[in-house]
């Protein structure tokens, strides 16, 4: 037996949380699993920011988990760019959840990266060491596409969440 | 306001995260707290990170090829986002 694990995703003024999302598609709405083509983001917009988080349901016998890594591969649309808190220096902190925007967010300024980080990008606890002893989430996840205004074309690519587990 | 959830398989609401985890979701077959929630790359899921604690805290000269080798499976998410066309 090992850990179960599943992505989370928050919405709405109320914080609605929808437990293992199918998919992080952005557009310009605050809507878990979105259809981007009903959505479409005007450009030189943003889409809306997307609050997700990773979430230990079973332990299933494990001790730990933790070095938690976020990124993405595969290229965005035109000259779009895709900015998260995930970092892994000068981590801000556990990002705190707000009604999702279409406008900048404070510590959603780093961009995201295309390959696998060497260390833990996103906090647990608040901190990029901390660890899932029993079951819980990691800090918010904050990320965001920034379209140009010469952007005609949306994209497709995957965002990858990694986490290591000790048994 | 008391935070609802919502399961991102079935869409079914519950009033609080322990009624979520109890429950038994038609789409995946299981509870969320059932390894197989994760999809049908689970046992790979949970084999590389398992994996790759190993070789964190692998000694100097205690390198493992075969862990090395380990397939590096994650958790993938689609992702689609779309600009209208001018």
């Amino acid at each position: 037996m090992a850990a179960t694990v599943e992505i989370d995703e928050a919405n709405g003024a109320g914080e609605t949380l929808s437990h293992n999302i199918t998919n992080t598609n952005m557009g310009n709405t605050d809507a878990v699993n979105l259809d981007p083509v009903a959505n479409p983001v005007t450009p030189g917009n943003r889409t809306y920011i997307k609050y997700q988080k990773i979430h230990v349901t079973a332990m299933g016998g494990s001790s730990a988990i933790d070095n938690l890594k976020i990124w993405r591969t595969g290229a965005l649309g035109g000259s779009a760019t895709h900015v998260t808190n995930a970092r892994e220096s000068s981590y801000a902190g556990a990002l705190t959840y707000a009604t999702p925007v279409t406008t900048a967010v404070t510590n959603v300024d780093q961009t995201m990266p295309t390959s696998e980080p060497s260390g833990a990008n996103l906090g647990i606890g608040g901190s990029l060491a901390g660890s899932l002893t029993a079951t819980g989430s990691s800090d918010y996840l904050g990320h965001q596409i920034v379209t140009n205004g010469a952007d005609t074309a949306g994209s497709t690519s995957t965002m990858n969440y990694q986490y290591d587990e000790t048994a | 306001m008391a935070q609802q959830h919502k399961c991102g398989q079935c869409v079914a609401d519950f009033v609080d995260e322990a009624t979520y985890l109890a429950h038994d979701c038609p789409t995946t077959g299981v509870k969320p707290t059932n390894p197989r929630s994760m999809g049908p790359a689970y046992e790979n899921i949970q084999k590389a990170a398992l994996e790759r604690t190993s070789k964190r805290q692998a000694k100097p000269g205690g390198f493992n090829k075969a862990k090395q080798d380990a397939a590096i499976a994650t958790l993938g998410k689609p992702v689609a986002e779309q600009a209208p066309i001018q």
